[in-house]
């Protein structure tokens, strides 16, 4: 399970929502490079990229979670591997790697876990903010249908409860 | 067992098992004693890897094979089909006893090793079957081993073989001697003094023989006497004393032997082959002194070792690295090109390149042999199971292949194999009836042609009925009336390589369940390959393979399409027209290019992948490429040719799902991905 005590993880944006993805997930992050077109390939494929003489498909991450094509201006690549594969996960903006402490982290509703597939595993309280941990493998599965509107709701709930939890050990 | 020793081990074996079982079917034509000393080699060298393993099982069952082979050797006599079946099964146990060692599983091992205890006894009940037809036959007479004394109820034995290495003894001036040895009754630990006889004679000399084998000798599996046949510079008496000599020796008879003299057990029936046994003069130098010609042959083996066992994934490891490095020189010959650097550094470097990479792809080169030498066998079973009598004829095994594309088409053969035998060639008395020979002709080539290997499956059987097809494709829907009427002979038959198109009238074990052709042709399409059939009725028919040399590296055309670039193979391509010089008419909705009398469908390639839309008005600078490949050929638009370059064949992702036409992906010299198109779709219409 990913964002267990002590975890990395890496924290990246889309648009103004920030998500925390375990840093054993990740393989390298780049600047997004140039793409050729897949014929055939899903809408959410943009394409595949060269790295480093591996042919790695890039997926746009907004398109994957049903927003509208951004303008890819200045955006980053998350590497990753899934199911022994590398992906590539286009994003706006990698910002930081944060090293989470036991008590930073708390586990997801049940209800968001298993509508997600387990592609949404905890929540994070960083900076006063809370982030969405997600495990990006499982994000990328072709078969999950899950919206960014979807993970923002799971996101407040979560918020909610853990403040409830918080002010309950306060109390 | 360790895990490279076991993979060694098995491979090996593979080998002699493969030379056994297509040795084994020579011998039903006639026995032909180089085949049977050949085989008889290899159930011995069979044997001795065993044996060096403590794999008790398989030694057991190849001796007795040897015993078996051995006295067809001395009488040369034609092998009954019983006798065949027998040693063809003892095989096919050791085959399965193989796949055992190979899985590595337990439970599957024990159980091969009571198949090859069972075989062992039967192949022993064989070989005695075998002596019972030779002693009821009036020409034998027996004769008694001159010299025995106490040993006469274990008379010493001299094939041929033992024969050639007295007379080489001879020849080298050494004596060979019987040793005739019985141990202590009451000696307890028979195979330790039975060790210290060999010790010492070894000594002096060579044991050439033992009788019965020293396997059994180091099992006690005897009860207190054996003969031994040693080569040495000793007279017979002095190796006598020193066996006299050991403890626990009871009894030791020695007398010189001769090469002349017929081995005492052999009954001098020479069979017609002994008589004529060649010499191989330059062979037989091989030795040392005294030392046996096989075990000569077997350390020469070792010490001039002219092949090596490399594990595969140590190769592909080198391949993936020239991969990488040719992408790399690609990359600096863009570079070079761009800034009009040019220096014999990078032209040195651009050959060597070339040179490794032509060398390595080399390595991965396998012949079709490996696959074809399996179909002997397979022919002669399935022929037999459906009562059909089926020549077979092989040609171009030296062809050499991709050992990855060698894989993916072993099962497509093999299935086209079986179909030509099971529809294609009639039973007997039905091809007597349309006057044909009763014995069918199935015939499998292989060759060269360009970048591509060409192989064939042809069979002079019933042929394809194509009324039939033509009447089922109504039938089920899959075309209209109109449709199939328009549809030539040859593209009817096509539709036999479709999912779930079978036209065989009865559901038989071996083929003609629906499944099949479309298997075949989804694996050989896989591996960059294509596939026609072209068959007449009642005259047979005629499958022919396409397949890439490798499917490593290629070489591509690249092209533009809607501001990509992709790469096309080159082999495929016939001819670069200019649009605006170019034939092209609008025929029925669709555009065809009329190029040199025949007209070809047109296929705008950007639409097609889903770059951008149709055209309604084609540029006339645009170009059209006239595609061909195994008899089809189509036209393909595409924007523009930037050259051609040698790419490497990268797979796309599993994790993302592609059109059919996107075979994998290359690097090209820019450090830009491309995509590699498979046209075989557009080929097909």
């Amino acid at each position: 399970m990913s964002a267990v005590a002590g975890n990395q993880v890496v924290i990246f944006a889309l648009g103004d929502d920030r998500f925390a993805v375990d840093v054993g997930q990740v393989r390298e992050v780049l600047r997004t490079p140039p793409l050729t077109r897949l014929p055939g390939a899903p809408e959410y494929v943009r394409g595949v990229a060269n790295l480093r003489g591996e042919v790695v498909p890039v997926v746009d991450l907004r398109v994957k979670l049903g927003e509208p094509e951004g303008d890819h201006e200045d955006t980053r690549v998350v590497v990753c591997e899934l199911e022994g594969e590398v992906i590539g996960i286009e994003v706006d903006e990698v910002q930081e790697v944060a090293t989470l402490d036991p008590e930073q982290i708390h586990p997801a509703p049940r209800r968001w876990v298993e509508q997600s597939q387990q592609a949404v595993t905890g929540i994070a309280r960083l900076d006063e903010e809370l982030i969405l941990v997600v495990d990006l493998a499982r994000l990328l599965k072709t078969d999950l249908e899950i919206s960014l509107e979807a993970l923002r709701q799971a996101r407040e709930e979560a918020g909610e409860a853990v403040t409830a939890a918080e002010g309950d050990q306060q109390a | 067992m360790s895990h490279e020793e076991r993979a060694l081990f098995v491979s090996e074996s593979q080998e002699y098992l493969q030379i056994l079982n297509n040795g084994l079917l020579q011998l039903e034509q006639g026995t032909d004693p180089e085949v049977v000393a050949e085989l008889f080699r290899a159930a011995h060298s069979l044997k001795g890897m065993a044996a060096t393993l403590g794999e008790q099982g398989v030694v057991g069952l190849t001796h007795a094979m040897e015993e078996f082979l051995s006295r067809v050797r001395e009488t040369g006599e034609q092998l009954a089909a019983e006798d065949l079946d027998l040693l063809l099964a003892a095989c096919d146990g050791l085959e399965a006893w193989l796949a055992a060692v190979q899985k590595g599983d337990e439970a599957t091992m024990a159980q091969a090793q009571e198949g090859l205890e069972t075989l062992e006894a039967s192949v022993r009940a064989g070989f005695q079957r075998l002596l019972g037809r030779e002693q009821t036959a009036a020409s034998q007479v027996e004769t008694a081993a001159p010299g025995q004394t106490s040993a006469g109820d274990l008379p010493l034995e001299l094939n041929l073989y033992d024969q050639e290495l007295i007379q080489e003894a001879t020849r080298q001036g050494l004596q060979a001697t019987d040793l005739f040895i019985r141990l202590d009754p009451g000696c307890r630990m028979k195979s330790v003094r039975v060790f210290l006889i060999f010790r010492a004679l070894e000594q002096v000399g060579e044991i050439i023989k033992s009788q019965p084998p020293a396997e059994e000798l180091d099992e006690e599996r005897f009860d207190d006497r054996f003969r031994l046949l040693v080569v040495s510079s000793e007279p017979p008496e002095a190796l006598a004393e020193r066996v006299r000599g050991l403890a626990e020796v009871a009894e030791v008879v020695a007398r010189p032997v001769t090469a002349g003299e017929a081995g005492a057990g052999s009954n001098g029936a020479a069979g017609p082959g002994q008589a004529a046994a060649p010499r191989e003069p330059a062979a037989r130098k091989n030795g040392g002194p005294g030392l046996p010609k096989e075990l000569a042959s077997i350390r020469d083996n070792f010490l001039n070792e002219r092949f090596l066992r490399v594990d595969v994934s140590r190769l592909d490891q080198l391949v993936n690295l020239v991969g990488e490095l040719v992408i790399q020189r690609n990359r600096l010959l863009s570079v070079a090109e761009e800034t009009g650097f040019s220096s014999d550094v990078i032209e040195g470097i651009d050959r060597i390149a070339t040179d490794l990479q032509t060398g390595v792809m080399a390595l991965r080169m396998v012949p079709l042999r490996t696959i074809f030498q399996r179909f002997p066998r397979m022919v002669r079973d399935l022929a037999r199971s459906l009562g059909k009598q089926v020549e077979l004829a092989l040609d171009g095994e030296e062809t050499e292949l991709d050992r990855s594309l060698i894989h993916s088409l072993a099962d497509p053969l093999i299935h086209l194999l079986r179909n030509a035998i099971d529809h294609g060639i009639e039973p007997p008395d039905e091809r007597a009836r349309k006057g044909k020979p009763p014995t069918g002709r199935v015939a499998v080539t292989a060759r060269q042609e360009g970048n591509r290997v060409v192989i064939e499956v042809e069979d002079d059987g019933a042929g394809v009925d194509v009324t039939a097809i033509r009447r089922k494709l109504v039938e089920r829907g899959l075309l209209s009336a109109k449709e199939v009427e328009e549809l030539s002979d040859r593209q009817a038959l096509q539709w036999i390589f479709r999912p779930g198109f079978s036209t065989a009238k009865q559901v038989s074990d071996i083929s003609g369940r629906g499944v099949g052709m479309d298997v075949v042709r989804s694996a050989v399409e896989g591996a960059g390959g294509s596939l026609q059939i072209d068959s007449e009725l009642g005259q047979g028919t005629k499958i022919r393979l396409e397949l890439p040399l490798t499917l490593a590296i290629i070489q591509a055309m690249l092209v533009e399409l809607a501001g990509e670039r992709l790469a096309l193979p080159l082999d495929v391509i016939s001819e670069v027209l200019r649009v605006g010089d170019a034939d092209i008419r609008t025929l029925g909705g669709g555009r065809v290019l009329n190029w040199r009398g025949q007209i070809l469908p047109v296929i705008d390639a950007a639409e097609r992948l889903q770059l951008r839309p149709a055209q309604e008005v084609l540029p006339p600078d645009s170009l059209a490429l006239v595609l061909e490949r195994g008899g089809r050929s189509v036209c393909c638009l595409v924007d523009e040719v930037v050259g051609h370059e040698e790419v490497v064949i990268k797979p796309v992702s599993k994790l993302v799902s592609t059109l059919p036409e996107v075979s994998g992906a290359t690097v090209l010299g820019s450090g830009r991905v491309a995509v590699i198109i498979n046209p075989e779709p557009w080929l097909e219409g």
